[in-house]
């Protein structure tokens, strides 16, 4: 019987340090491993002792992508441990802020990792060099860059920002700041609509898969600071009441952790695509309007399709920030004065690539007792496993270096955030014979 | 006579929490008291970046030459300092960059190659380090490193904003 072996040693565009292992024994996928060797952080046991500022601070330091989701997830658990609630200005200006990181994030990872895996080239590098090509790189880096920029004008700089704190900001930016910025966002929106329209002309492999969706849902919102988890499966419960429902295993092969249901121990899905699914009816009056012009029918159940969950929500991002900056007058005072007490506190927000679980307990003087996070990736992990087992069959047959690269393909599609779920990705797909 | 450059940018990459992947931002901080004067004067600006690398491209805006420092794993001792000129071209293939980010040092010069938005002189100095471990300090000898990296660095910057008779 015939041995056969596929091997990536490094999966490039995804973030962190990882590998993925794929052994075929007589045509039949017998293991994947997605093995996650970035080193574990332990930002759970570092934290215990330290104030609850600490928190807000270094958790953003767990991802250059995503810093404030690591944020806003770890102020609102502090707040809720702590019995404040920062005003409805200072709600404003945290969505504002998160609208800023899922531009950036997504943008990032629709035009510059995902995208070539489309076009058939190595990189957006390779994508630049084609004069064809080029706008479409231009536009993202620019829509990337107003990201950034609003970001950076309310967190004070743009990677790690340091003006979040447990109660609000310590400096919430001036009206005229924000001002400044709505013709780029106003730009930024139309530009998307165009990205999107880009998204919708391309081909995606017929894939599909019933999942499990779960994400944040708010009674007026499509989800970003708050909401019940909610699944495509019935569930409706308090983000206090996680654990009840999710668990987190160990794994040989993996330095994060593999999260699953607790109710059956099957794995589930977060990111973009839960979160359209489960919220298609909260997105702003324009991307509906481009979900219908692509004829989008949901559930949408291909992992591919992930890229336009993302479109979608960077024109909705688009669109409620320029929303918000008309509207914004600056929080005064900018963070609500909090008084040190024992208690715990959990809260989840919806990162760029899905939901984000912080739970923290204090002491009488605020310090962290003790702390549990649950990033999206980590979550993901089983559900990428639990599909490629499927995938693979699909394309065994094609040569070697495009079945790797369909493999490949499939797990950018989650956006994988390896740095988050402790933790990049090698790519190895070993044939064994059958007995 | 050739013309210095109007204004030099200099970028520290790193990431302060994973052991010797502060080098560069080390090198920034030791470079910028000896560049304040050319600071002030708008001649040079001083920067550090610890997350993704993108941004590089739209922080060299304005200026004709990029000096950047960043810790770098070439299987070299720990803390030797290797400078790299990617204003002709890429680095070679073989070097490997101590990056977790989705787009490297390497990787933001290159797609600004592509897109035709280079500095006229795009400077790399390297760092060599060893440990990158998260929660980890910044090693001594890299540390040490850095230091003696932020001189030749300032020597660099105040060539290239110079004036030179043409050979």
């Amino acid at each position: 019987m015939v041995q056969r072996r596929i091997e990536v040693g490094a999966l490039a565009r995804v973030e962190g340090e990882g590998g993925l292992r794929v052994v075929v024994e007589g045509g039949r996928v017998a293991e994947v491993f997605l093995d996650i060797f970035e080193p574990p952080r332990f930002f759970e046991a570092f934290l215990r002792g330290r104030t609850a500022q600490d928190a807000v601070d270094l958790t953003a330091r767990i991802c250059g992508i995503c810093p404030v989701a690591y944020q806003m997830s770890a102020a609102h658990a502090l707040e809720k441990a702590f019995g404040v609630s920062p005003p409805p200005g200072v709600r404003a200006l945290r969505r504002l802020f998160y609208c800023g990181e899922w531009i950036e994030s997504h943008v990032l990872h629709m035009f510059l990792l995902h995208a070539p895996d489309f076009l058939g080239y190595d990189s957006a590098i390779a994508m630049a060099q084609v004069p064809a090509l080029r706008p479409l790189v231009e536009r993202a880096l620019r829509m990337k860059q107003v990201g950034n920029r609003l970001v950076a004008l309310i967190g004070g700089r743009e990677v790690h920002p340091v003006s979040a704190c447990v109660g609000g900001f310590f400096r919430a930016p001036g009206r005229a700041e924000l001002a400044a910025l709505a013709p780029d966002l106003a730009w930024g929106l139309e530009a998307a609509v165009e990205a999107l329209r880009w998204a919708g002309s391309l081909s995606y492999p017929a894939f599909e898969t019933d999942y499990e969706f779960v994400a944040l849902r708010h009674p007026g919102e499509y989800p970003m600071n708050e909401g019940r988890i909610v699944s495509s499966g019935g569930l409706d419960a308090a983000v206090e009441d996680y654990d009840a429902h999710f668990t987190e295993e160990q794994v040989a092969h993996s330095n994060a952790l593999h999260s699953r249901f607790r109710r059956d121990g099957q794995s589930y899905l977060v990111g973009p695509l839960a979160r359209l699914n489960l919220n298609a009816d909260r997105l702003s009056p324009a991307a509906r309007a481009a979900a219908g012009e692509l004829g989008l029918r949901l559930p949408l159940r291909n992992p591919f399709m992930s890229l336009l969950a993302r479109g979608l929500e960077t024109v909705h991002a688009f669109e409620e920030a320029l929303a918000l900056v008309e509207a914004y007058e600056p929080p005064d005072p900018p963070r609500v004065p909090v008084v040190p007490r024992a208690g715990a506190g959990a809260h989840a927000t919806e990162a760029p690539r899905g939901m984000l679980y912080h739970r923290y307990e204090v002491d009488e003087a605020g310090r962290i007792a003790t702390v549990r996070i649950v990033p999206p990736t980590a979550q993901n992990l089983r559900r990428i496993e639990d599909d490629l087992r499927r995938f693979v069959p699909m394309v065994l047959e094609a040569p070697h270096d495009e079945a790797t690269l369909r493999c490949e393909q499939l797990v950018r599609s989650y956006d994988p955030c390896i740095s988050c779920a402790t933790h990049f990705l090698r790519l190895q797909v070993e044939r064994r014979p059958g007995t | 006579m050739s013309i210095g450059v109007a204004r030099v940018l200099v970028v520290g990459v790193g990431n302060a929490a994973r052991g010797d992947d502060a080098a560069g931002l080390l090198v920034a901080q030791h470079v910028r008291p000896l560049l304040a004067p050319l600071e002030a004067a708008g001649r040079v600006v001083v920067a550090t970046l610890d997350g993704e690398l993108l941004p590089l491209l739209d922080l060299w805006r304005g200026a004709q030459a990029v000096v950047v420092a960043d810790a770098v794993t070439t299987g070299a001792p720990p803390g030797e300092v290797t400078r790299f000129d990617l204003t002709a071209g890429p680095l070679p293939a073989s070097l490997r960059f101590a990056s977790t980010h989705a787009f490297s040092v390497a990787g933001a010069v290159e797609l600004g190659r592509a897109l035709g938005r280079l500095p006229d002189r795009v400077i790399l100095y390297g760092i060599e380090g060893r440990s990158f471990d998260y929660g980890a300090t910044v090693s001594a000898v890299v540390a040490g490193a850095a230091a003696a990296a932020a001189a030749v660095v300032a020597a660099e910057v105040a060539a290239l904003l110079t004036p030179r008779r043409a050979a």
